[in-house]
């Protein structure tokens, strides 16, 4: 392998994955393990099921392929953002070898970083060809083509154009919140750089939520398997926690000098997740009451809230890597399952709440990030 | 300069007791009894000594075993009002980077409550008028420095704790800044201690003692 590429490698694919390590758990969790064992039919069965469901629907297949842009769109997001970054200026250095060759590896650099979306082409291909659906697997297989191959192409005119920043959006925040509170800091970090990140979490969590919930129909009413999925949600906020925790230790550690009363601090921290909690909660509200009892609309809006704030409060604890914080995470998992079957859910969201509290005040000025 | 409101007496100002910082079981810094009256205190020491660690514990940045009282306000057990005697400028500071110098000076001067005069005069001096809409990522490394020194400055803190503030900083705002200290001690009776291993301008900063960090500790010199 030649150096360059070793070097493309590292720098780019190698960040990428490690950076995102959580988002793509999540989706792999989603894909292999909680999907094949909420549905009674088997993995493989259900997949089929899937794919067939988008060979043959346009309107499913639409919604994929948007799912699709938008996780291209977060690997475009990735590579402008890291090239504009110091640690990496020296790839700049790129174009001064010849075009074609540069974008052959950055063909190849997109190729692996949009890994996890052509593998399940791949399979989606084979079931098309099986089911005669060609048509539907041209445009499949052109789609991720031309997403390839526009992404390796836009990459090269960043080499070529250094400081570009075409695609970026600018968010507005009125300029009195933004100067004042703390929590506008994330707020702001998370549309400037984890849109994608925001948005895949929240559509996950929203949409199987008023799925799952406006299907309770009539004398079926059980909210156990919603529950869990809610909470399986819910936790996966734990990426975004845990990357607003290091910005905080990396770049807002002056915060912690300045003269701020730690309920105050706790207050921000308590705005910030309701501000991102607010889609759960209208979601929440658009099924209550037809399709949710008032009180477990409650439930659910406290038990929601409650995770997040323990989520960001055992962060306090000590400084947990994104491995040992995913582990911490799977056992709350496991807790909120055993409440769901054992009924306790709201003793659970109690404590949540309490324990978030108690590790927040006790903590907060004993954590040291090194 | 407004914006200041009190005149501070010249007592006992910072008193360090039984102060101990470990990282990964190695005792970094070990300060038994420190006294350190109002005035302007130059900390010495090679690198790796514990200049910097000192520094942020007097901020409250980080935990350590010991207390620390400002004018006899505790920083363990009043955090808050300790807090409000304190800033500090860091040697290397960082801040996020889609945030612009105007609204990082807007945060500071809402939680330390400066007045829009100070802050103004503040904007001045340091030559950071031409720069606040920028975001601070496309700040040079010398206009960050320029920044922390300002946000360190902003407020009514007696006490501001300046690390390696000559560094990175170019000559023009190198020399300015000895001048700025002397004002706002003289003028407004501010505390001062900073680490450098560069010696300001020759005669244009008189500090009133020296400390030195060696052994795991921090004495004044003779």
């Amino acid at each position: 392998m030649s150096i360059t590429r070793t070097v493309l490698l590292k720098s780019l694919v190698k960040t990428f994955y490690r950076q995102n390590a959580g988002l793509l758990a999540f989706f792999l969790f989603m894909l292999l393990g909680a999907v094949g064992r909420a549905n009674e039919a088997g993995l493989l069965e259900y997949h089929y099921a899937l794919i067939r469901g988008m060979l043959i629907n346009p309107g499913f297949l639409i919604l994929v392929l948007l799912l699709w842009f938008l996780y291209a769109m977060k690997c475009e997001q990735f590579i402008s953002q890291t090239l504009r970054t110091r640690d990496y200026s020296f790839l700049y250095t790129l174009s001064f070898m010849k075009s074609g060759k540069v974008f052959r590896l950055l063909l190849l650099v997109e190729a692996l970083i949009y890994l996890p979306v052509l593998w399940y082409v791949l399979v989606i291909a084979g079931v098309g060809i099986h089911l005669h659906q060609y048509a539907q697997v041209v445009v499949v297989l052109l789609f991720n083509l031309i997403v390839c191959l526009l992404s390796a192409r836009w990459f090269l005119y960043l080499l070529h154009n250094p400081g570009t920043n075409r695609f970026a959006i600018r968010w507005k925040i009125p300029v009195l919140i933004r100067r004042k509170f703390y929590w506008t800091f994330f707020t702001r970090y998370l549309l400037n750089h984890r849109k994608v990140l925001l948005l895949v979490i929240k559509l996950y969590n929203c949409s199987i939520l008023y799925l799952m919930v406006s299907r309770q129909l009539g004398e079926v009413y059980d909210l156990s398997m919603i529950l869990l999925f809610y909470c399986f949600g819910m936790l996966g906020h734990g990426v975004i926690i845990h990357q607003f925790r290091d910005l905080e230790e990396s770049r807002l550690s002056f915060y912690r000098g300045l003269p701020v009363s730690l309920a105050g601090r706790f207050i921000q921290y308590g705005c910030l997740y309701f501000i991102l909690f607010i889609p759960e909660i209208i979601t929440i509200s658009r099924l209550t009451p037809a399709y949710l009892r008032p009180a477990d609309a409650l439930l659910f809006g406290f038990l929601g809230y409650g995770l997040l704030l323990l989520l960001n409060s055992l962060l306090f604890i000590k400084p947990f890597g994104k491995k040992q914080y995913l582990k911490i995470v799977v056992v709350i998992f496991f807790i909120l399952f055993a409440g769901i079957v054992t009924g306790t859910m709201i003793w659970l969201t109690m404590l949540s709440f309490l324990f978030s509290v108690y590790l927040f005040f006790s903590r907060y000025y004993r954590y040291e990030s090194v | 300069m407004p914006g200041f409101s009190k005149k501070v007496s010249w007592i006992l100002m910072l008193e360090i007791r039984s102060g101990k910082k470990v990282y990964d079981g190695r005792e970094i810094l070990n300060i038994p009894r420190l006294q350190l009256d109002k005035g302007i205190y130059w900390l010495q020491g090679i690198n790796g000594s514990g200049k910097t660690t000192f520094l942020r514990m007097i901020a409250g940045l980080i935990p350590f075993s010991g207390d620390i009282l400002f004018d006899g306000i505790s920083l363990h057990q009043h955090p808050l009002p300790y807090r409000r005697q304190i800033s500090l400028a860091e040697a290397e500071p960082l801040y996020p980077s889609f945030i612009t110098g105007a609204e990082m000076i807007g945060f500071y001067q809402h939680i330390r409550k400066a007045t829009a005069q100070q802050t103004g005069q503040l904007i001045h001096l340091f030559g950071m008028r031409p720069h606040l809409a920028t975001p601070i990522g496309a700040y040079s490394s010398g206009m960050i420095k320029r920044l922390s020194l300002l946000l360190a400055l902003l407020g009514d803190t007696p006490l501001i704790l300046l690390d390696e503030p000559l560094a990175t900083l170019d000559a023009e705002a190198a020399h300015r800044l000895p001048d700025l200290i002397r004002e706002y001690h003289q003028d407004h009776g501010k505390s001062f201690i900073f680490s450098s291993h560069q010696s300001f301008a020759a005669g244009s900063l008189t500090v009133d003692k020296k400390l030195m960090a060696a052994s795991q500790t921090i004495q004044m010199m003779a």
